[in-house]
């Protein structure tokens, strides 16, 4: 480790009082980070005496034994049968930009919408929400708002209603136009004809009836599942009477034959790819390529999605990606001590996370992927930030680009986001960080703590705690702990060459920090020392391409992913694609251009739930 | 609590609560039993759940005295003295452990208040996320009582006092389904608005209001036809789950519309929750804590007693949190959690100074203040329930159960045994009132009088079957228990 060390990081060179640490699952049970209580330790006369403690293990080295199979987490599994559906609502994102691409709108609006309750998914693009009896009605005020907007706004008027109020066929030139990009789809005749009578009965409306019928129906559309709902098996097809439909199973019995998935209609494909890439409504040439039937093959849809890519707006939905997939909201419990961190400055929260936004979307717009996002050498910072990066000073106060030395710190894994936002106020949090490498870099499985295990006093000890890799080594060592501790602390010590704002340093409390390890990758046990080594790791390895590709694929369906799937992701996860190769390759995916053909084929989430990142 | 015999007049006036709310007549042509016979019986049972968080100064909270009625005394110099008006319609019960219990004693993930918050309502232990594993007790109750089609029930009217926090699974005391947690509606307008469904076109008078109710049928009309053309697909299970919940969504309001939903209002609680309206900063500031308070407490019991739910929570704030009480006489400065451990410092635990962990002097005190004012919450709410004499001659509390219970007892070690519970109410009669009864023995026990039974207590009460509530028998929960505690029933 050749960091500098920072003046005033350290707490001094005497041996820190041990105290009574909580028992070796304090990571793992979320000791918070200044802000909640610690659980139960010794003292508490409520704990029972756990009979078998171990003597204190040498942990020091962490020789993992060579495991048939290697590690202890497997892979996440992948669920029997996928949780499609036919029905997928509309995210509170992606119906806020739906209606600001509806009526050119493009300010924030005051439409509030309860948020969706967590249900282990781990994103927003979720095929599993509903509307419930909250929604129902904020859906409603805000489907009148809107329209009582529209119809006294003569600016979105016009752009609703493109024809002269008097001309006596707007009322169908409105319904047709405006319903059309509504529901995303021509509407049928039956559909129009049920939206006259709010027009009154008068032919054609006078003016106060035209309005009248406008609002009305604006109110109607946007409450209707056809704009709620992204609906794919619809179509003509539940009119036409030469499509037959499979027979229904029972609800609970298991298909006898599944047949064949079918495919999407042009228009299902133009809102599946919008609302994919764009995070909203098709745009015109969307529009268009449905209409003239050239969004239904594969050639088709890789053409559509290229073009799309082209887009400015594409930008945020795939930071937006990263920022779910790596948590980025984890960043609200980063709060360091003042009395030990002085430098931190205020704002520090919003800092991190604009600047690792930042970070993130310079990499995507040059046309990076996961490599460059774990070993890119730079970051953005803001004066504080640069402080702790051991950066020059400039002038200004904005976020500027800051270049490392690569040897000293690469990616995002040694940005400050990270760094503090698994940390605790007073020092690090390996187990954290080692937690976070095995289940969102490697998506392994990690279980839980066996029960009791919190009330496992420590064992006492001749050696000296001085480090947090000491104190994480005695608590972690001990009676089972090791069993799956070994694997989760290895990575998470790599980064004790940074303190809990994300510092470098060489020493704590006056030892010398110790980041070496090793990890099972790919097939094989890999020894690094230090975070560098590790990222590169990260970055080569086979597995952590595996699981950034598994995890677009299910951000891209909205549910986890099924062994159905597997072809796809081996498809993509086999050479390590850039991202714009990764999004080519879902949307010529079998499951993105079709839909389940049965009703029994779709499972109920419930009873398929599989193990969704965290 | 005699029978009325009067004409429908005073049947109005009869239902006008504390505050002047006015019902409409075809609600109440609706509710009014037309025979003699038919008024004692059924009345509708409502449950509501009064949840507190972090632990109460427990040598002040229970009742004085010897177990058995509650006299004069009982209440006097404890947390719960401003109940004491309300005493014979009160139920202590004590000793009840929470179950599955917390300090890791049985498997499930959380720390120790996540599992004191996500046990509580559910009976089942919490995940690797802190999330619990099964549905609350208001949504199973909601499902049953609630109107609308099975599987699609009205849900519960899930109230708030606070603000969210870092560690998400903290605020959640409901849960709709395994894993699904349901947080609480902090803003006062949005609750308001959502139960008396005004949204976005509230007009001040009720003719305006009349008036968009008939314009808005035309259009609620078009959507459920749409959504019924839907349900024609030959759709999967959780797809025709979906469009239910959706449908009955459109429906309810429809009802709504049509019927009750703006015909039961109250101007004045309106005004006060309008100062929140769209005023998401405003809701969480500390000094808004007690007006948002009474707000939502007066909600509660205008949601109950109009019969727009019969299912009710609300919580405050939320496990390891908690404002700062700075009203009422208090002038803290350490917020609820700290106080609730007497230590300066959130992460401080047991009796060590240690890093930093400095007590806070007179905390014990400070602690009590906190519980007192939170009772005298409680207070208010039975006070307005028990103003609505419903059609039967009973009142709106007498026709409920309102549960008190809190997060821990004894906050410094987080302890799940010996919890402070109140039912408040007797569901029509079911439950015994006036009663200080102990199920277990006092203090940190969890052999006997486990929590999930009490919960099967009052799911029984509420006119359901049930034999177990919670995770189910052999799967981690050791000390759970069969069957009802019959010990508190009438």
């Amino acid at each position: 480790m050749r960091a500098t060390e920072r003046p005033g990081a350290k707490r001094g060179d005497q041996r820190r009082e041990m105290g009574r640490p909580a028992g070796c699952l304090a990571g793992l049970l979320g000791l918070l980070v200044g802000a909640a209580c610690a659980s139960p330790t010794a003292e508490s006369p409520r704990a029972p005496a756990t009979p078998d403690v171990a003597a204190s293990v040498d942990t020091r080295g962490y020789e993992l034994p060579a495991r048939p199979g290697g590690t202890s987490f497997p892979e996440d599994p992948l669920v029997p049968i996928a949780a499609d559906t036919w029905l997928t609502r509309l995210s509170h994102g992606q119906y806020r930009h739906t209606i600001a691409d509806l009526f050119g709108i493009r300010e924030e609006l005051d439409l509030p919408l309860s948020p969706d309750a967590l249900d282990g998914f781990g994103f927003d693009t979720s095929n599993a929400f509903r509307v419930d009896l909250r929604l129902g009605p904020q859906y409603r005020a805000a489907a009148e708002l809107l329209a009582e907007r529209a119809v006294n706004d003569p600016a979105i008027f016009a752009r609703v209603v493109p024809c002269s109020v008097a001309a006596p066929a707007c009322r169908d030139e409105f319904l047709r136009g405006f319903g059309a990009r509504a529901f995303r789809r021509p509407l049928r005749e039956a559909d129009i004809a049920s939206f006259r009578p709010l027009f009154g009965a008068a032919e054609p409306p006078p003016e106060s009836a035209f309005r009248l019928g406008v609002r009305r129906s604006i109110e109607a559309m946007l409450q209707a599942p056809e704009f709620l709902y992204v609906i794919v098996g619809d179509g003509d097809r539940l009119d036409s009477p030469a499509a037959p439909e499979p027979a229904l199973a029972h609800a609970g019995e298991p298909p006898a034959r599944r047949p064949p998935p079918q495919q999407l209609d042009d228009y299902e494909m133009a809102s599946r790819l919008s609302y994919f890439l764009y995070d909203s409504m098709p745009d015109e040439a969307l529009f268009t390529a449905a209409r003239e039937g050239r969004l239904h093959t594969p050639d088709q849809v890789e053409a559509a999605a290229r073009y799309m890519l082209t887009q400015p707006r594409v930008l945020d939905k795939l930071v937006a990606f990263h920022e779910q997939l790596w948590q980025f909201e984890r960043f609200a419990r980063i709060s360091p001590d003042a009395a030990t961190y002085p430098m931190v400055p205020d704002g520090f929260v919003q800092s991190v996370r604009f600047a690792t936004r930042s970070f993130v979307r310079d990499i995507l717009r040059s046309g990076g992927g996961l490599t460059e996002l774990l070993t890119a050498p730079y970051a953005y910072a803001d004066a504080g930030l640069r402080d702790l990066y051991g950066a020059p000073k400039i002038e200004s106060a904005r976020f500027a680009r800051v270049d490392f030395d690569p040897e000293q710190r690469r990616g995002l894994l040694m940005q400050v986001g990270y760094l503090a936002s698994n940390a605790y106020s007073i020092r690090t949090d390996p187990i954290h960080r080692g937690l976070f490498v095995i289940r969102n870099l490697l998506c392994r499985t990690v279980p839980d703590p066996p029960p009791g295990a919190t009330t496992t006093p420590p064992p006492d000890t001749d050696r000296p705690i001085v480090t947090t890799r000491d104190e994480v080594d005695l608590v972690t060592g001990q009676s089972f702990c090791p069993t799956c501790h070994t694997e989760i602390n290895a990575p998470g010590f790599a980064f004790e060459g940074f303190d809990a704002v994300g510092q470098a340093r060489i020493s704590e409390n006056g030892a010398p920090v110790d980041t070496a390890a090793s990890l099972w990758i790919d097939g094989r046990l890999a020894r690094f020392d230090g975070a560098v080594e590790l990222v590169e790791l990260l970055a080569r390895s086979r597995e952590a391409h595996r699981c950034y590709s598994r995890r677009w694929l299910e951000f891209a369906y909205g549910r986890p992913l099924a062994t159905s799937d597997l072809s796809t992701l081996e498809h993509i996860a086999a050479s390590s694609m850039p991202i714009a190769d990764i999004i080519l390759a879902i949307v010529r995916s079998p499951a993105f251009a079709s839909r389940p053909a049965s009703p029994a084929a779709v499972a109920t989430r419930a009873s398929v739930s599989g193990e969704a990142h965290r | 609590m005699k029978l009325y015999d009067s004409p429908p007049v005073s049947r109005r006036r009869w239902l006008r609560g504390l505050g002047g709310i006015a019902l409409g007549l075809p609600f109440l042509e609706a509710l009014a039993p037309r025979s003699a016979a038919a008024r004692a019986t059924s009345a509708v049972r409502r449950f509501g759940v009064f949840f507190c968080c972090n632990g109460v100064d427990m040598p002040r909270w229970f009742p004085n005295g010897p177990y058995g009625a509650l006299g004069e005394a009982h209440l006097a110099g404890t947390a719960n003295e401003a109940l004491s008006p309300w005493r014979h319609k009160l139920l202590f019960p004590r000793g009840l452990h929470m179950a599955p219990r917390g300090g890791g004693r049985d498997p499930g993930g959380g720390d120790d208040h996540g599992r004191c918050m996500a046990h509580k309502l559910t009976a089942f232990p919490a995940d690797a996320n802190g999330l619990a594993q099964g549905p609350s007790i208001d949504y199973v109750l909601a499902q049953a009582l609630n109107p609308g089609p099975p599987g699609a029930r009205r849900p519960p009217l899930n109230l708030w006092v606070g603000k969210p926090g870092n560690y998400k699974m903290l605020d959640y005391i409901s849960y709709s389904a395994p894993g699904r947690a349901v947080a609480g509606i902090n803003n006062p307008w949005d609750a308001y608005a959502a139960l008396i469904g005004i949204g976005g076109n509230d007009a001040g008078s009720v003719e305006a209001r009349a008036r968009i109710l008939e314009e808005r049928k035309s259009v609620l009309d078009l959507v459920q036809g749409r959504l019924e053309r839907l349900r024609r697909l030959p759709l999967g299970k959780d797809d025709q789950q979906k469009l239910d919940m959706h449908f009955t969504a459109v429906r309810e309001v429809e009802l709504e519309a049509s019927a009750t939903g703006l015909s039961c209002s109250d101007a004045g609680l309106e005004s006060r929750a309008r100062q929140f309206k769209g005023k998401a900063e405003l809701v969480v500031e500390n000094d808004q804590y007690p007006v948002i308070a009474d707000i939502q407490i007066d909600l509660f019991a205008l949601a109950l007693a109009c019969d727009m739910t019969r299912v009710v929570t609300l919580h405050f704030d939320r496990g390891s949190g908690g404002p700062t009480f700075k009203w009422d006489g208090m002038n803290h400065e350490y917020n609820h959690h700290k106080l609730s451990h007497g230590k300066v410092r959130d992460d401080c635990f047991g009796e060590s100074t240690a890093k930093g962990c400095d007590n806070v002097s007179g905390f014990r005190d400070m602690l009590f203040d906190i519980d007192r004012w939170h009772q005298r919450r409680f207070a208010r709410l039975l006070e307005r329930l028990d103003a609505y004499a419903e059609a039967d001659g009973r009142t709106a509390l007498d026709n409920s159960a309102i549960l008190y219970t809190n997060e821990m007892s004894d906050g410094k070690l987080h302890s799940f045994m010996d919890l402070p519970y109140i039912i408040a109410g007797s569901a029509g009669g079911r439950f015994r009132q006036n009663l200080y009864y102990p199920l277990g023995p006092e203090g940190d026990t969890d052999r006997s009088a486990p929590h999930n039974r009490l919960l099967n207590t009052i799911v029984n009460v509420m006119g359901i079957e049930s034999d177990w509530f919670g995770l189910p028998e052999g799967k981690g929960g050791p000390t759970m228990q069969r069957g009802v505690y019959t010990e508190l029933l009438a």
